[in-house]
């Protein structure tokens, strides 16, 4: 684990109150996480660019005197300089300790709309903003219920010109999501990807980084994603369309199970398309499955409600699916002669128990 | 020239003369005398100015040092003026609360202003770095403004027993000194400008009031 930051606090001396305090590693690296006044920050940046100077008057001389800093503008140096000898002319103390955040991961963006010195793309800067959002998102999605990492904790984001280098730093570990993460970058390495079973917990986090990457394809000028967790390197990703293309495979594949049928909607407010709302046998999730809106067909399938079916279908992506056929399970279910004749009139194919739709 | 081509003689002992009821310590007049004779020339004129009421008790620490400027660079303003910057004021430890500061200022601002005085200039020692603010005189460098509430943070905590939810919320709300002039000056605890001065070294900030 790399620690890059200090901490930086300014305290009341009796009662020992927080007035000021911040995570620092240098004049432009830094987070502000308390500021009682509001006005502590420009302070904190001449203290860090050694411009700092304080007049005063000496009680017995009454004499002006001039306090500076001596260390050029090494921020940490002045810094300390400045926790040593501020008890002197205020009535608080200032602390510069070793702080508990460290680097989780680093994504650095190199390719010519990258490059921050040149002024970077603003459509490219969004894109990467928004996948280093998503990557965030991924990292704070619990993995287990007794994961000691989901407890409030700082986490800020630095940025680095001349190639886009983003870093995400916290005071937690986030060992599980890191896991997960390599684990994704070795998959798409390997250009294949890990099963439910072989990922565990953590399967829906590795799902939301692959959707993450898959829309790397549409990054523009884009040469090559380095990724580094704990400061080491995880992997540098250069085919993009690869990454895009393999999560396509797991996604339009047929798709069969048993499932208990629960309701029928308008598919997401969709009027070309209505949705059949099933839950596992176990009810452990419900997924919903598109067909061309058909009132007979929604009608009858509203009515089943509890029946088990054998259900065929494809994922086209995360949400998407689509309802190619079902079966009901239970041996004695038979349709009515009005029930079949208004779903062959509304366009599917009835066979014994089975319906198929396309 | 002569130095009385600033400022005459009459009006400096005028602005340091306050007639009888007008502040709250006794009812008598304060009248100022020259402490010594005044020198200069047609550019600066220095004075030393003291302060006694009429049964000649002393009312400040020390005598009044004043430089009249007849043509000088204005804080924060892009050009000249007569300028009015006073080197030396401590009041007497009795006579804080009576008033006598911001009356005697008020003197001086008018008697200024009659004789075409810009700006009066300062340095804020002592009691002064709340009285000066609190008659809306402005800090030369604004971070001293700054500074300056975050003492005054650290005084509300640890002698006047604030939380910081109640002091962040005094500070999101500052319009300017004078609003915490009372808070300050607490009857039964240590002033803030008393504890302040705990510390050897021990504030001063430049100052200065446009006569408009």
């Amino acid at each position: 684990m790399s620690i890059n930051f200090k901490l930086f606090e300014v305290k009341t001396q009796e009662a020992n109150q927080i007035i000021f305090q911040a995570y620092v590693k240098d004049y432009n690296t830094y987070r502000i996480t308390v500021d009682l006044t509001g006005r502590f920050k420009k302070k904190f940046l001449k203290i860090m660019s050694g411009d700092y100077t304080h007049k005063f008057i000496c009680q017995d001389t009454e004499e002006t005197g001039i306090y500076r800093l001596d260390e050029g503008q090494d921020a940490i140096k002045n810094l300390e300089q400045y926790a040593r000898d501020c008890s002197s002319f205020t009535h608080a103390t200032a602390l510069l300790t070793e702080s508990s955040i460290s680097r989780q991961f680093v994504l650095h963006f190199k390719g010519s709309d990258y490059n921050m010195d040149k002024g970077m793309n603003p459509i490219a800067a969004k894109k990467a903003n928004d996948f280093f959002y998503e990557v965030g998102k991924a990292m704070l999605t619990p993995i287990s219920a007794n994961n000691a990492d989901y407890k409030k904790a700082e986490e800020f984001s630095t940025y680095e010109a001349a190639s886009l280098r983003m870093e995400m730093y916290s005071s937690n570990n986030f060992t599980a999501f890191k896991e997960v993460f390599q684990k994704l970058l070795n998959d798409l390495r390997a250009n294949q990807l890990s099963s439910s079973e072989a990922i565990g917990n953590g399967y829906q986090v590795y799902k939301k980084l692959l959707k993450a990457f898959k829309e790397l394809a549409k990054f523009s000028n884009l040469r090559t994603l380095k990724v580094e967790i704990e400061g080491h390197d995880g992997a540098t990703i250069r085919n993009f369309d690869a990454i895009r293309d393999l999560a396509n495979e797991t996604y339009g594949q047929d798709a069969t199970g048993t499932f208990v049928i629960q309701s029928v909607n308008d598919y997401y407010r969709d009027s070309i398309y209505d949705g059949l709302i099933v839950d596992t046998r176990n009810f452990s999730k419900i997924t919903t499955w598109k067909y061309e809106s058909n009132d007979a067909l929604s009608s009858f399938l509203h009515n089943q409600k509890g029946e088990n079916v054998e259900l065929v279908g494809i994922t086209d992506g995360e949400r998407l699916r689509s309802l190619n056929s079902l079966e009901f399970v239970r041996e004695n279910f038979s349709f009515t002669d009005e029930e079949k004749s208004a779903l062959e009139n509304s366009g599917v194919t009835i066979i014994n128990r089975k319906i198929i739709i396309s | 020239m002569s130095y009385r081509s600033i400022i005459s003689d009459a009006s400096v002992l005028n602005a340091h003369t306050i007639g009888v009821g007008v502040y709250t310590t006794t009812q008598q007049a304060v009248k100022g005398t020259f402490a010594e004779q005044p020198s200069g020339n047609g550019t600066i004129r220095y004075d030393k100015v003291r302060l006694q009421d009429s049964a000649n008790n002393y009312l400040f620490d020390r005598d009044i040092s004043w430089e009249f400027l007849s043509d000088s660079q204005l804080i924060n303003q892009n050009q000249n003026g007569k300028v009015a910057r006073l080197c030396n004021v401590k009041l007497k430890q009795r006579n804080r609360r009576s008033g006598l500061g911001f009356d005697m200022h008020m003197q001086q601002y008018n008697i200024f202003k009659s004789n075409e005085f810009k700006q009066i200039q300062l340095t804020a020692k002592w009691d002064g770095v709340i009285a000066w603010p609190s008659m809306y005189f402005k800090f030369n460098d604004e971070d001293d403004e700054d500074e300056l509430l975050e003492h005054i943070s650290g005084y509300m905590i640890d002698i006047l027993g604030y939380n910081t939810l109640k002091v962040k919320g005094i500070m999101k709300n500052y319009t300017g000194i004078k609003d915490l002039n009372s808070v300050l000056k607490p009857a039964n605890k240590i002033w803030f400008t008393d504890w302040y001065q705990r510390n050897n070294k021990t504030l001063r900030y430049d100052m200065y009031k446009d006569i408009v």
